[in-house]
């Protein structure tokens, strides 16, 4: 009894320590525990922006001329926009918008993108042939050209826009996972599998994507970034979000005609933006070279 | 043809009982930019139930081709030209996809050759049996049922079987926290879960010590006479052969050159191609063998008549005439070759 218990709790110490490896080798860089730590600012901020804005109402329909383009102040600290409302407490309310776009538009391009880069890769032959040649057509138009493209043609809103950036997204995962994909099927696990009667759904999804993950994990988190700045981009443009929305890219939009007087209510969702960006992009970095000495290891090792 | 005959040691006692697998005439070509390459001619390999054959050859003689023909598993650019190869009864070749997909792991497994790149790197050994054993067994187990439970027993027992000394350390390691012999070890147990009656092992323990893998083939070798299993070894190595089959197949350039029961095999070797291998055995005593002068035949444009005649240092002329068939030249001896009369018809 007691010698099942060492048995099965001592690999627990195993994985335990795997995780604090990963840990020790990502803290070796400033930069991504500085990336780390704005997101997870990002993300609370999203999370918890009713209870910590000081003017929550500021973030829908609400206009106070008395204390409209005030500069920042004890009572506003980002000041205000020209309808008197918070700019921090929009900030904060906009963080969720930045961040549901994002996680939105990734889900659907990784969940169209990833199996179809997957049917592609391992079953290959006409339908592959089609799947890649869709792809490279999307792949020649710059994502957020098409983007703009899409969202002319719908109506302006930001589920279109939403809509409108995952439908420009899911082709750079199809690649990607094609890419993957081509190279691990020739490794000898997948005919191992094959040999003991795996079928073959069960080998591109069982054996193949796992194996996958971890440059689709990279891209996903450095993408976060991109899709922020491409919805922001639309919304200023007047295509995704809409006023009174306290979209940061609306903010800008709205705030850009008092420039430069009135700076501050164009730059704040301005840095905003930037600081979500440079925390993916740095989060991604970190979690790629994590990744990399792994899978070196990995291969040192066989 | 003469290869229903053929039988082996253990098979001769069995009598007249169907063996459990035939590979009759199998020709096999490949599709190559170079042209068409003839690369499996006419082979005819038979085990009987209980019985360990090994198939032996130079690299690129074919072995491994036989192998995946029998699974079912050939590369998309070759051609099964004609033969049969028959399963306890079946026609394995005109099967449907699905039925020889339940074939393989369940009756016929194979074991591959290298541990390091076999097992999935980013499951834990536990992780690949359970997932085994589950699609093998029901059409669907319950994912809650997995983790404990009779599948896990059944995973456990396995690797007890294969002697891993700490079962449940193995089982929630990941392969590359196993060493080789162990890793070696998993493969045999994910091949024997589905409880096959023929396994496959493909150049077995080929990337291990050497005093590691005797050990495993010893192992397996037990194994597989107390469950009564029949196995194909595929190897290079005579040195394996010898330890492991009670009958051993010779091939060379895709056609079976000599087949006899292992003992009479090291006794004396028929086929000029088989003395030519024993030869080349390096020894601990004496000098190195001489070897076999040239390389394996060009498939596209193979020797005429015996593939092996370019470098056999018995070459005659009827040798670029004829192919020898393979005869029976000794009581349950086959060779293919003519300077035994069978040979020459």
């Amino acid at each position: 009894m007691a010698e099942i218990t060492i048995a099965s709790g001592e690999p627990r110490v195993t994985r335990d320590r795997e995780w604090r490896k990963v840990w020790f080798r990502f803290r070796q860089s400033t930069l991504s525990v500085l990336g780390l730590g704005l997101i997870l600012a990002f993300v609370l901020a999203a999370a918890l922006a009713p209870l910590v804005a000081p003017y929550p109402r500021h973030a829908g329909v609400f206009v106070d001329f008395d204390h409209a383009l005030q500069p920042p102040s004890g009572r506003n600290w980002l000041g205000t926009d020209d309808a008197g409302r918070d700019i921090f407490s929009r900030i904060l309310f906009g963080a969720r918008i930045s961040l549901t776009l994002g996680v939105v538009v990734l889900l659907i391009a990784v969940g169209l993108g990833v199996p179809l880069g997957l049917i592609a890769g391992y079953w290959g032959g006409r339908a592959g042939d089609w799947i890649m040649r869709i792809t490279d057509v999307f792949l020649a138009v710059p994502p957020i050209a098409l983007a703009l493209a899409v969202t002319a043609a719908l109506r302006p809103t930001l589920t279109n826009a939403m809509i409108a950036i995952a439908f420009a997204w899911w082709p750079w995962y199809t690649r990607l996972v094609y890419g993957q994909v081509l190279s691990l099927k020739e490794q000898q696990f997948v005919e191992a599998s094959r040999g003991l009667g795996a079928s073959r759904w069960r080998i591109a999804f069982r054996e193949i994507l796992p194996n996958a993950w971890s440059p689709i994990i990279v891209k996903i988190t450095l993408d976060m970034g991109f899709v922020i700045l491409t919805g922001a981009g639309l919304s200023f443009l007047g295509l995704g979000a809409q006023p009174p929305t306290p979209e940061w890219g609306t903010m800008i939009a709205e705030g850009r005609t008092y420039l430069p007087g009135v700076w501050w209510a164009a730059t704040f969702p301005g840095l905003a933006i930037f600081v979500a960006v440079l925390g993916f992009n740095l989060l991604g970095d970190g979690l790629r070279d994590v990744f990399d000495v792994e899978i070196e290891q990995w291969r040192a090792a066989n | 043809m003469e290869s229903r005959e053929l039988t082996g040691t253990r098979g001769a006692e069995a009598g007249t009982a169907p063996p459990l697998l035939a590979v009759e005439q199998l020709a096999i070509r490949f599709h190559l930019y170079e042209g068409r390459a003839q690369v499996i001619n006419a082979v005819d390999l038979t085990i009987r139930r209980g019985e360990s054959v090994a198939l032996v050859g130079e690299t690129g003689c074919g072995k491994s081709i036989t192998a995946k023909a029998i699974l079912g598993l050939l590369p998309a650019n070759a051609e099964i030209v004609s033969g049969r190869i028959t399963f306890a009864g079946r026609d394995l070749l005109h099967l449907p996809a699905e039925e020889l997909q339940r074939i393989r792991g369940r009756k016929i497994a194979m074991i591959f050759q290298d541990p390091g790149t076999a097992l999935n790197p980013v499951f834990t050994v536990g992780d690949q049996l359970l997932d085994v054993a589950a699609w093998q067994g029901a059409r669907r187990a319950p994912l809650l049922r997995r983790r404990d439970g009779a599948l896990r027993q059944r995973c456990l027992e396995m690797l007890r079987l294969v002697r891993i000394p700490d079962p449940e350390g193995a089982f929630r390691r990941y392969p590359v926290e196993l060493s080789g012999g162990m890793r070696q070890r998993v493969l045999i147990a994910l091949a024997l879960l589905g409880g096959p009656d023929l396994l496959i092992a493909d150049e077995l323990g080929t990337a291990l010590d050497v005093s590691i893998q005797d050990q495993i083939l010893e192992e397996l070798r037990d194994l597989v006479h107390t469950r009564g299993l029949s196995v194909l070894y595929i190897t290079h190595n005579l040195g394996v052969a010898r330890l492991v089959s009670d009958r051993i197949y010779v091939m060379y350039g895709g056609e079976i050159a000599e087949v006899a029961p292992t003992g009479a095999m090291f006794a004396r070797q028929l086929h000029p191609y088989s003395q030519g291998l024993l030869a080349a055995v390096p020894r601990l005593t004496g000098a190195i063998g001489d070897g076999i002068e040239g390389r394996i035949p060009d498939y596209i444009n193979p020797p005429p008549a015996c593939r092996f005649a370019p470098r056999c240092p018995f070459r005659m002329e009827i040798c670029d005439r004829q192919r020898p068939l393979l005869a029976e030249a000794d009581p349950r001896r086959w060779v293919a070759c003519h300077l035994y009369p069978g040979s020459t018809r």
